[in-house]
């Protein structure tokens, strides 16, 4: 099932390739059908899904280039359960969202978004490391073009080009990192392969664990983006057509964060428990004040909606170096909310854009008296991106920052101030958007949000008010895999630190001496 | 007396002589029937390369030396035969080409003589099992090719290619004859099997004339292989010769050379490997580093992809780098795996310059393809694969291909390469991305985009193309075949 997952939005874009190039109207349904398919697997995916066990479910395994240790390896867990759920549900919100947007090149850009879903699926449910890596790759075509051909006219190359690069550059090193990793699995066990859950067992010394945990973290944190490697998300998130910014936002970014949950942590827990985790607590926090403190400068509407991206993305990040089963549910859920309500943001800046051909907030100001409806559902959904109790974006954060002071006490309390500059940027943009005296009579004429546009906003804001008040059913489907994560990394520690042991000093300590030594450190 | 009867085995050579009978058989055609129409040479030589596969096919399999030891037929060379002919095959589809008319029309008895002239030299080379055969089989490939060079007459540029090739191939063919020489005189002959027996015997040690040999042999083999300190023939050449035969150049003449410097060097100077590897690994961060900086400035789509192509040799020392002489050797098996797929993504993205340029001139400048993304999309489609492929992004042939040397590179514990090389990949996309944002991400261009369509080359690009496509999603069968090509002799 995961295959027909993947493989029915590469099927839909193998159709619209097909049509012929002036039947837009026909374009578009095949490409609607096609994305409307993938969530309908996803559902099914959702129905059968055991969220009881802690085992891969829907697993796929087929020999693929046997010589090498590669397999197509497919399967499912609650990690990577709702973000495929997100990507199949943000999918064909974007194609109904750009509907009447996209003028020239419909079938192209409708061929770009579907394989860009295929690889954004695959990489969630791969289990083998390079059909990881594969689609890792593989994804970053489709969006270049989208941003390069059907965004902004003035920086949109800069932007493609700028985050083509950028993320390849981690990608690659992250390329040898994995080679490097497979050739040690060998000299460990004999065994030439890529398989996930098997690298996860190699033991390592520390100093081969530092190496390949930064490799491996330098391309996630690229992608997520942590601080210092956020540059190319404005510019990417700013220049793409709607539709690119919005599965920018929902979905590649949450790619990072999987990485580091799926790769990272349980590959190297040494490295990460004892270097890691503090390091990137650190550049989290910073990120969260970093993003927050540029957003309430912006001028443009989505260079705002893209700094705060950033700052969420910097709680998340607290929560995975906390590496507690409260905050990594946590960081697991606000990956969902954060998808949810910058997608919804991008999807109602898009709407604005559409109607007033520009973005800079100066040119808005009293839409609330024209646009009543919209104005409501914008609210709703600023409210959420700010952790307003009661809607999503406040459970998980409550979750990762109640967990992760247990952790990083003093770090904790300055992430929590950066809910209140989310407040301030957001209200404040909201103010000068929507509400105050019409000021630029274009904006008098503006029309209120259409029918086509309900469809598009109103089950995202369906499922932002879900998450708010009953997030019990998403934290039940994450909460065996991540218990089972924190378990792995605990024991995959002292099984390492015990094989050190060993190797320095020659003897056989008693092991039990270090099943009292807490897992470390922060301050 | 006793009569020594020479061992002649045909089956060695008789790819070879097919193909250069049918190049002497172009020639008298043409010497006597000059109003030849061009399409009964573009036969000829399909069907003499075609016959030269099917009987290179035939000789999979076994492992023998003939000629008393000068050829050897074994499963490397059978493999970069065959590469050899499917990639000639593809440039005379592309010479078929309406483009190439300017250049070949009046005279293409003597230029698909003289591909399969060069052809046979090829084949020859990478069958060869003594380094005498090893020099001729490059200076017959070589000759035929700068003459190739400079057969657009009445190009000034083509012309200045030719004279450059000449010169400077000559001097590099000397230097190999040279390091020949020193090398017979350390090993008492010039046969790889003899001189492998001699320096791992026990009493060997390398001494100054084994050492200079080696050195001089390597500025021979870098020359052809367009290695750092010895590329700067590279642009200059592949600017001024006409396209197809550009093509053919960048290719085939790197599948061939490749071989036998593999042959002389990872197989029979194995012993020396300390004192040459240092060397290899030196030139290839050398050679990709240059190549790919240099080739960031360029505004000439041929000179880029010359200098993609140094890069590319660059990678592939990686790979010689990691090689050793075992069955079944990772390495090597990557390095023949990559040879295959670069020269089907080099060949597609020569033939689609070659079928937007129409007779009076060639479209080179990389400006001039804007828009063509959505006015030509099948052609710029091809052309993006085949770039996407040179750059190394999955899935396709190139990815697989740098993913086996370089994974080959880390098992053979030459870490710090890779890394460099997987860099050296980003920095490849500066300029690669540079055609997709033009093709695609530009209005149109001033100039009319009018090649003429040409079935047979439209052909070759389809097949470089989808190949390109193929072997990157399937290249388990390609891959074994590799690996099994890798148990050669000596």
């Amino acid at each position: 099932m995961l295959s027909a997952l993947m493989f029915i939005p590469c099927a839909g874009a193998f159709f619209v390739l097909i049509l012929p190039r002036r039947h837009d109207a026909a374009i578009k349904t095949t490409a609607l059908a096609a994305a409307l398919g993938a969530f309908c697997v996803a559902l099914l995916l959702v129905a059968g899904f055991d969220a009881a066990s802690e085992r891969m479910q829907f697993v796929e395994l087929h020999p693929w280039m046997g010589d090498a240790g590669i397999t197509y390896y497919l399967g499912l867990d609650g990690l990577s359960l709702p973000l495929v759920v997100l990507a199949a549900f943000f999918t064909p919100l974007c194609i109904l969202a750009c509907w009447d947007d996209v003028k020239r090149h419909v079938k192209e850009f409708m061929v770009c978004l579907l394989l860009l879903e295929t690889a954004m699926l695959g990489v969630f449910v791969s289990l083998d490391l390079f059909l990881f890596y594969v689609f890792w790759e593989a994804m970053l075509i489709p969006m270049c073009l989208m941003i390069g051909i059907w965004g902004n006219p003035d920086r949109r190359v800069y932007a493609a080009m700028k985050f083509f690069l950028y993320t390849m550059v981690g990608s690659v090193l992250m390329l040898v990192a994995m080679l490097y990793l497979y050739v040690l699995h060998h000299a460990a066990t004999g065994v030439f392969t890529f398989n996930i859950l098997q690298l996860h067992e190699t033991l390592l010394p520390r100093e081969t664990q530092l190496w390949l945990f930064s490799a491996f973290c330098l391309a996630f944190a690229i992608k997520v983006p942590v601080f210092p490697l956020h540059t190319w998300l404005p510019d990417a998130h700013t220049e793409a057509p709607t539709a690119g910014s919005v599965l920018l936002a929902a979905v590649l970014l949450k790619m990072g964060a999987y990485g580091f949950l799926r790769l990272s942590l349980p590959l190297f827990p040494n490295a990460a428990v004892d270097y890691g985790a503090m390091l990137f607590a650190v550049l989290g926090v910073a990120g969260i004040l970093y993003g927050a403190w540029v957003c309430m400068v912006q001028k443009d509407l989505k260079r705002l909606i893209a700094f705060s991206s950033v700052s969420h993305m910097g709680f998340i990040m607290l929560g995975i170096s906390a590496m507690t089963i409260t905050t990594l549910q946590g960081a697991v859920l606000q990956m969902i909310n954060h998808g949810l309500s910058t997608g919804a943001l991008f999807l109602l800046a898009g709407m604005l854009y559409e109607r007033r051909h520009t973005r800079m907030i100066a040119d808005f100001g009293g839409l609330f008296k024209v646009m009543p409806v919209f104005g409501a559902i914008f609210l709703v959904v600023s409210l959420s991106s700010m952790g307003l109790p009661g809607l999503n974006g406040f459970v998980g954060e409550f979750l990762i920052l109640m967990g992760s002071f247990a952790r990083f006490k003093i770090l904790t309390v300055i992430a929590a101030s950066g809910i209140i500059f989310a407040a301030a940027y957001m209200l404040w943009m909201f103010q000068r958007v929507m509400y105050g005296a019409i000021t630029d009579s274009a904006n008098e004429g503006v029309r209120d949000i259409s029918r086509r546009e309900l469809w598009v906003i109103l089950p995202v804001v369906i499922c932002i008010v879900w998450i708010g008040l009953y997030p019990k059913p998403f934290l039940k489907i994450s909460e065996p895999t991540v218990i089972k994560l924190v378990q792995h990394i605990e024991h995959k520690y002292r099984l390492n630190v015990a094989q050190e042991a060993i190797k320095v000093t020659g003897l056989q300590f008693p092991v039990d001496s270090y099943f009292n030594r807490p897992l470390s450190t922060g301050n | 007396m006793h009569i020594i009867a020479p061992d002649i085995t045909m089956a060695a050579i008789a790819p070879a002589l097919v193909v250069f009978c049918a190049g002497l058989g172009l020639l008298l055609l043409g010497a006597f029937l000059p109003s030849l129409v061009r399409a009964v040479s573009t036969g000829v030589s399909l069907a003499a390369l075609v016959a030269a596969g099917v009987l290179e096919f035939g000789l999979w399999g076994r492992t023998e030396q003939a000629f008393s030891g000068a050829l050897v037929i074994d499963g490397l060379g059978v493999f970069a035969a065959c590469a050899i002919l499917a990639a000639a095959i593809l440039t005379v589809l592309q010479s078929a080409s309406a483009s190439c008319d300017r250049v070949t029309s009046c005279d293409h008895t003597e230029y698909h003589a003289l591909l399969l002239f060069s052809i046979s030299g090829m084949l020859c080379m990478v069958a060869a099992n003594d380094l005498l055969i090893i020099y001729l089989g490059l200076e017959v490939m070589s000759i035929a090719l700068y003459i190739l060079t400079g057969f657009a007459k009445r190009d000034q540029a083509s012309n200045e290619a030719a004279f450059k090739y000449l010169l400077l191939g000559g001097f590099s063919s000397g230097f190999f004859l040279y390091g020949c020489a020193l090398l017979f005189g350390a090993a008492g002959s010039t046969g790889l099997s003899v001189i492998l027996h001699v320096i791992s015997g026990p009493g060997a040690a390398p001494g100054p004339m084994l050492m200079a040999g080696i050195a001089l042999l390597l500025v021979g083999f870098g020359f052809k292989v367009s290695l750092m300190p010895f590329h700067m023939w590279t642009p200059d050449v592949y600017e001024g010769a006409p396209t197809a035969v550009t093509g053919f150049m960048a290719t085939v003449v790197k599948v061939a050379s490749f071989t036998a410097f593999a042959r002389v060097f990872i197989c029979s100077l194995a012993a020396f490997r300390p004192a040459w590897n240092g060397a290899f690994c030196a030139l290839a961060v050398a050679t990709m580093t240059v190549g790919n900086l240099t080739a960031l400035r360029q505004e000439n789509i041929k000179r880029m992809l010359a200098y993609s192509s140094i890069a590319h040799s660059g990678y592939l020392m990686v790979g010689m780098a990691a090689a050793r002489h075992a069955p079944s050797d990772p390495a090597m098996a990557g390095i023949l795996y990559y040879l295959v797929a670069y020269s089907l993504m080099t060949l597609g993205a020569f033939v689609a310059v070659t079928l937007v340029s129409n007779t009076e001139r060639e479209r080179v400048a990389i400006d001039s393809y804007a828009g063509m993304g959505f006015q030509r999309p099948l052609l710029a489609a091809a052309l993006a694969v085949c770039i996407f492929s040179l750059a190394g992004i999955p899935p396709t042939a190139g990815f697989m291909g740098k993913f086996y040397v370089f994974t080959a590179a880390v098992k053979s514990g030459h870490v710090w390469l890779a890394v460099i090389a997987v860099l050296n990949s980003v920095l490849s996309l500066a300029y690669y991305l540079r055609i997709i944002v033009v093709l695609y991400m530009r209005e149109d261009a001033a100039e009319n985009l009018c090649g003429r369509f040409s079935a047979p080359a439209v052909l070759a690009l389809a097949v470089a193309a989808v190949a390109t496509l193929l072997l990157g999603l399937a290249p388990g069968s390609l891959m074994a075949a590799a690996k099994a090509a890798t148990a050669f002799i000596p």
